[in-house]
């Protein structure tokens, strides 16, 4: 895969189709990448491919001056979906190099837990497609796809354990603000958070102000998340972020029947609506 | 001079004078309530030109139109203790802005579900549509939802005193 990948950069570099290409490349001698960015044609040979690639490096896409290729695993692909959408990026400013990924590992070599319910092995939307030499077969496939019940069992505890649960891991933020850095979908020039007058979200590490942190970034990202998992990856404190995502996305599946990330001309499903919305909480 | 706007106040004036339940005044919840100006402010508005009585624990606050009422307002009453938040706006179709209160109720579909997973009792926040015409329907859905919230007890999720607000000294 490695060897197509470099090949097919190259081409789009020479090409001209594309100024630079966002890739993975190995960091510094250790089994774990870092991204990079490579304009020259005989730079490809930095690019790699494996289970270590973990980044989403759609989150580079909107700084990109130029016309740019990105490296995008199934759900990095849904991000660049998500970007078109939303009038971020121009469909035809970046060349969307897909490949097909069975399931990545984190720093300790497990199986990240989004890869475990990934229904896009193979890129929903991408102009080349690497294809994988050992796909999942589908045996282990279909076992993958499971339903993540992470966020069912949380649903069934009692209200109040709800509550002890979440402060809990609230109160470990330190606000430094990773999770929204590293989310391709969080671009806002200035950020909720940071806004002072008036000041809507303390902004030292406290309780209030950081369970107030965490339900407006898991808000503002609700019908839009892709669920590429960065936000929890990097939290530095171990907040299981994925699982307030995957509430909402659950929830907007069930009452909106969307998706994220799946189809580049629907409209995200808080800017639209239907005259039939569910209201059966309305009085 | 007493502040006006606390509970204290309420019991200056007999409870059945106010048209609500009975209890000490430190056990009425307070309540929130965000009315677009076009319909629900003006059924409310209606409700008390025509001496409807409902409880006194609402606080109203007036907007443009529902859709101005963004989530964090909800989120702020209840971060400072405040025990029910209340959301009303014209009646779907008949928003003054056309399609506002369509984007409100999806707003708080999706809202109202993640006050919950986190853990904030779903009894606390409330939505309705009143038009102008509907004082009578205005105090009945101020009647029910304050049962509702008091239902449920005060408002602890960030008790006053020992919270780390962020502005302390250390
Ligand atoms: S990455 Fe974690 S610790 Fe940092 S702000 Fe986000 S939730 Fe808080
Ligand atoms: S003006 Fe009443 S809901 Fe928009």
């Amino acid at each position: 895969m490695v060897e197509e990948l470099r090949k097919k950069a190259e081409e789009l570099l020479r090409s001209g189709k594309v100024e630079a290409i966002i890739g993975y490349q190995r960091s510094n001698g250790s089994a774990s990448t870092t991204p990079c960015f490579i304009e020259a044609e005989d730079e490809v040979t930095r690019l790699v491919w494996d289970e270590h690639c973990v980044y989403n490096l759609t989150l580079y896409l909107k700084e990109m001056k130029k016309k740019a290729g990105v490296v995008a695993k199934g759900c990095d692909a849904k991000a660049v979906v998500a970007l078109i959408q939303e009038n971020q990026i121009e469909r035809d400013q970046v060349q969307i190099i897909g490949v097909e990924c069975e399931r990545q590992l984190d720093g300790k070599g497990r199986v990240l837990e989004k890869c475990k319910t990934c229904q896009v092995h193979i890129p929903g939307i991408y102009d080349v497609l690497i294809r994988s030499k050992t796909p999942t077969s589908k045996t282990e496939k279909e076992e993958l796809a499971e339903e993540d019940d992470a966020v069912r069992e949380l649903e069934a505890k009692p209200v109040s354990e709800r509550w002890r649960f979440w402060q809990k891991q609230f109160e470990k933020c330190i606000r430094c603000y990773a999770c929204r850095q590293i989310c391709p979908l969080c671009y806002c020039p200035e950020c909720i958070t940071e806004k002072t007058m008036p000041q809507w979200i303390l902004p030292s590490p406290s309780l209030k102000g950081n369970t107030a942190w965490n339900v407006v970034r898991a808000f503002h990202l609700a019908g839009r998340c892709v669920d590429c998992g960065e936000c929890e990856r990097v939290c530095p404190v171990g907040i299981p972020l994925r699982k307030l995502n995957k509430k909402l996305e659950k929830e907007i599946k069930t009452m909106f029947d969307y998706v994220p990330g799946l189809d580049p001309e629907k409209k995200p499903p808080l800017t639209d609506f239907r005259m039939d919305d569910p209201e059966e909480f309305v009085r | 001079m007493k502040d006006t706007s606390s509970v204290e106040m309420k019991d200056t004036t007999s409870t059945e004078e106010r048209g609500s339940e009975p209890g000490t005044p430190k056990e009425k919840a307070k309540i929130a309530a965000f009315l677009c100006r076009w319909c629900s402010y003006a059924g409310a508005d209606l409700a008390g030109g025509s001496r409807r009585k409902y409880p006194p624990n609402i606080r109203i606050i007036r907007t443009p139109c529902s859709a101005r009422i963004n989530p964090l307002f909800v989120w702020k009453c209840l971060e400072e203790g405040l025990d029910g938040v209340l959301v009303s706006g014209c009646h779907p179709g008949e928003c003054h802005y056309t399609e506002g209160n369509y984007h409100t109720r999806r707003t708080f579909a999706v809202f109202r579900k993640l006050l919950e997973y986190i853990g904030i009792e779903p009894e606390r926040f409330h939505m309705s549509w009143v038009s102008a015409a509907e004082g009578d329907k205005w105090a009945e859905v101020v009647k029910e939802v304050a049962k509702i919230v008091e239902s449920v007890g005060p408002n602890r999720y960030f008790p006053k005193g020992n919270e780390n607000d962020g502005r302390g000294t250390s």
